[in-house]
C-alpha cells in the first residue's frame, strides 16, 4: 500500500470521497432568499414609511416576495441525502439549547420559525395594506415593521450560514462584512426583478418607477462594491502571507473579481436607467443584477467549500452541473407558476396602485 | 434570656461557614468522579503505520470502502524522518458538530461522547461542513452522517474500542478521565500533551504525545 505524502495536498480522506457536501443548488436557495428577502423589505418601507412610489408597487413586490419564499425550499429539499426526512425539521426542530443539544441550529431557526414568519407576515401585509386598504393602521405597521426585520435577517441568513458552519470563516475572520453585503445584493435583486416584471406586465416601467428602481440598485451596489473592495484591501494587506489566508485567496479571487465587474456593470446600467429609463436597459440591468449575485453565491457556496478542512489543499470537485440545472429549473418554474396562481386567483390586484391610492384606501 | 458573646457569635459563624465550603467542596468533587468522561491518547511515538486500527474499525462498525471512522496520516518532517498520525472523531467537550444539526441527531452524551441517530438525521451535511477535523462523512449506505462512536457497543460492556484493542504497539489509550486512577488520567497529568486545532474551541478529548507541528491541523 502507498501513503500520499503529507503535507502536500494535505486533506483529509472524508473530504476527498464526498467533495462538496452543500451543492450547487444551495447556489440558487440562497439567491431565492436573497429575492424574497430584499422585496419583502422594500415592502416593509413602502407601507411603514409611506414612501409614495415605493407604496405603489406593494403588490408586484409581495407576489414576487410569496412567490420565491414559498418555493426556495425546494433547494435545501434538493441538497438532503434523505428528503423523505425533510419534514423532520419541523418535527424536532434543534431550536432550544440543552446539555445534551448544545447551541441552536440556524437551519431549524430559518425553517421552523422564520420561514413560516415571512409567509405570515407577507400575507397579513397583503390582508391588512391591500384587501382592507388600512395602510396607515398601526396594526399594519407592527406587522411590516416585523416584516423588515425578519427581512433583514433573511437576507443575512446566506452569510451566517456560512459563518457557523464553515470553519475557515469562522475561525479566522476572513470575510466578516459578509452580512452587509449580502443585505444590498438582495436589495439590489428585489429592485432590478420588479423592473423586469413591470416591463414582463406592461413593456414599460413609469418614469418615476424606473428611477426608483434604478437608484436602489445603484445605492446597494455602491455600498457592495466598497464594502467588498475594503474586505479585500483588508485581506491582501493585512492578513496575506499565512498558508491558510493564501489558499482562500486562490479560491476566491478569481469569481471574486467577476462578482465586483458585474456589480460596477449594473451600478452603470442602473445609472442609465435612473435617467433614460429605456426599456433594453431595464432587462439588461435585471439580467446583470441576478447573474452578479448569482455568481457570488456561487462563489460562497462551491468555491469557499471547495477549501480542504486542513487549510492548505483544494479539494477537487467534480460538479453534476445537469442536475443542478434541472433543480435550479424547477425552482424558477415553482416560483412563477406561484407567482401566475397570485397573481390570477389569490390577490387579484393590479401590479401597481393608482397613484395616492396606498395613502387613502385599498383597492380590494 | 441566654445571650451570646461576640467570641462565640464569631466562632459559631466561622464553623458554618467553613462546614458549607467542606460540604459544597466534597460535593463537586463526588459529582466529578461520579461522571465518567471518555477521552483516548495517542502516542505518537508508537504508532508505525500499521493500519490495524484502519482494519478493525472497518470491520467493526461496517465502514464502507472509501470513508474512515479513522485513518492514519503519514507526515514527512522536515528533517526527513516521518510520523504516523491516526486520526478520527475527537468527541469534543465543545462539538461544533452537534449545534449546526437542525434535528437533533447529532447529540452528546453526558459522558461526553458524540453520536448521531441514524434514524433521525436528514443527511443535510451541516455537521459535516461544520466539523473542522473531517472526522464526519455521507455514508453512501445509508446516506445519513456518520463518524466514530468510540465504539459505544462496546465501552459500556468494558471492552475496549475496536482500534484500541488492535493497535499492536498500545498506541492508543482510551479510558475515563474523571477517574483518578485510570491510565488515560495519568498519562494526560503527566505528558506535555496536545490537542488538534485548540484555536477552534472545540475542546477535543484525544490528547496527543509528541504531536508535530505540520501534522496538527
Amino acid at each position: 500500500m502507498s501513503y500520499p505524502s503529507y503535507p502536500y495536498d494535505y486533506m483529509y480522506p472524508n473530504e476527498v470521497v464526498d467533495g462538496l457536501v452543500w451543492l450547487p443548488i444551495v447556489a440558487t436557495y440562497m439567491l431565492f432568499i436573497s429575492l424574497a428577502s430584499g422585496s419583502a423589505i422594500l415592502v416593509s418601507l413602502g407601507v411603514l414609511f409611506n414612501v409614495g412610489v415605493l407604496r405603489r408597487l406593494t403588490p408586484l413586490l409581495l407576489m414576487v416576495s410569496l412567490a420565491s419564499g414559498l418555493s426556495f425550499l425546494l433547494g435545501p429539499l434538493a441538497d438532503l441525502r434523505r428528503p423523505d426526512r425533510a419534514i423532520y425539521i419541523f418535527i424536532y426542530p434543534h431550536v432550544i439549547p440543552s446539555e445534551q443539544y448544545p447551541g441552536v441550529s440556524l437551519i431549524a431557526l430559518m425553517a421552523s420559525f422564520m420561514w413560516p414568519l415571512l409567509v405570515i407576515l407577507l400575507v397579513a401585509t397583503w390582508y391588512l395594506a391591500l384587501y382592507k386598504g388600512l395602510w396607515d393602521f398601526f396594526v399594519t405597521r407592527i406587522i411590516t415593521l416585523m416584516l423588515i426585520l425578519v427581512g433583514l435577517v433573511l437576507s443575512t441568513y446566506p452569510a451566517l450560514l456560512l459563518f457557523t458552519a464553515l470553519p475557515i470563516l469562522k475561525i479566522y475572520n476572513l470575510i466578516p462584512l459578509l452580512p452587509a453585503e449580502v443585505l444590498m445584493e438582495s436589495i439590489a435583486l428585489a429592485c432590478s426583478i420588479a423592473l423586469l416584471t413591470l416591463i414582463v406586465h406592461y413593456r414599460i416601467a413609469e418614469a418615476s418607477i424606473s428611477r426608483l428602481l434604478g437608484l436602489g440598485v445603484i445605492v446597494a451596489g455602491v455600498i457592495f462594491v466598497l464594502l467588498r473592495f475594503l474586505e479585500m484591501f483588508r485581506l491582501h494587506a493585512y492578513l496575506a502571507g499565512a498558508p491558510h489566508i493564501q489558499i482562500f485567496l486562490e479560491v476566491f479571487t478569481g469569481l471574486n473579481i467577476v462578482t465586483l465587474i458585474l456589480a460596477l456593470i449594473s451600478i452603470l446600467l442602473a445609472v442609465h436607467v435612473y435617467f433614460k429609463g429605456l426599456k433594453i436597459s431595464s432587462i439588461l440591468l435585471a439580467l446583470v443584477v441576478l447573474l452578479w449575485v448569482f455568481v457570488d453565491r456561487w462563489l460562497l457556496v462551491v468555491n469557499i467549500q471547495s477549501i480542504s478542512k486542513t487549510l492548505i489543499a483544494i479539494i477537487p470537485v467534480s460538479l453534476d452541473l445537469v442536475s443542478w440545472a434541472l433543480e435550479s429549473i424547477a425552482m424558477i418554474l415553482l416560483a412563477m407558476f406561484i407567482y401566475y396562481v397570485l397573481y390570477t386567483w389569490v390577490i387579484k390586484t393590479p401590479l401597481l396602485t393608482l397613484k395616492g391610492e396606498g395613502g387613502r384606501g385599498g383597492v380590494g | 434570656m441566654s445571650t451570646i458573646s461576640r467570641r462565640e457569635f464569631i466562632g459559631v459563624t466561622l464553623a458554618t461557614l467553613a462546614t458549607a465550603t467542606v460540604l459544597s467542596a466534597s460535593k463537586a468533587r463526588s459529582r466529578e468522579v461520579g461522571g465518567r468522561r471518555w477521552a483516548m491518547f495517542v502516542d505518537i511515538t508508537k504508532c508505525f503505520g500499521c493500519m490495524a486500527c484502519v482494519v478493525a474499525c472497518a470491520a467493526e462498525l461496517n465502514v464502507p470502502i472509501g470513508v474512515f471512522k479513522t485513518w492514519v496520516e503519514r507526515h514527512v518532517l522536515p528533517n526527513g524522518s516521518i510520523v504516523f498520525v491516526a486520526k478520527q472523531c475527537n468527541h469534543c467537550d465543545n462539538p461544533p458538530c452537534v449545534k449546526p444539526c437542525p434535528t437533533g441527531a447529532t447529540y452528546k452524551t453526558e459522558d461526553g461522547l458524540v453520536l448521531v441517530d441514524p434514524g433521525k438525521c436528514i443527511g443535510c451535511g451541516a455537521c459535516i461542513v461544520a466539523c473542522p477535523y473531517g472526522a464526519r462523512f455521507f455514508n453512501p449506505l445509508t446516506g445519513v452522517a456518520d463518524k466514530c462512536t468510540f465504539c459505544d457497543h462496546r465501552i459500556y460492556l468494558g471492552r475496549l474500542p475496536a482500534c484500541v484493542e488492535a493497535c499492536p504497539t498500545r498506541a492508543k489509550v482510551f479510558g475515563d478521565l474523571n477517574d483518578p486512577d485510570s491510565e488515560i488520567r495519568k498519562l494526560v497529568d503527566m505528558l506535555p500533551l496536545k490537542v488538534l486545532k485548540p484555536e477552534t474551541g472545540a475542546k477535543p478529548q484525544i490528547y496527543y504525545n509528541a504531536l508535530p507541528e505540520v501534522a496538527s491541523r
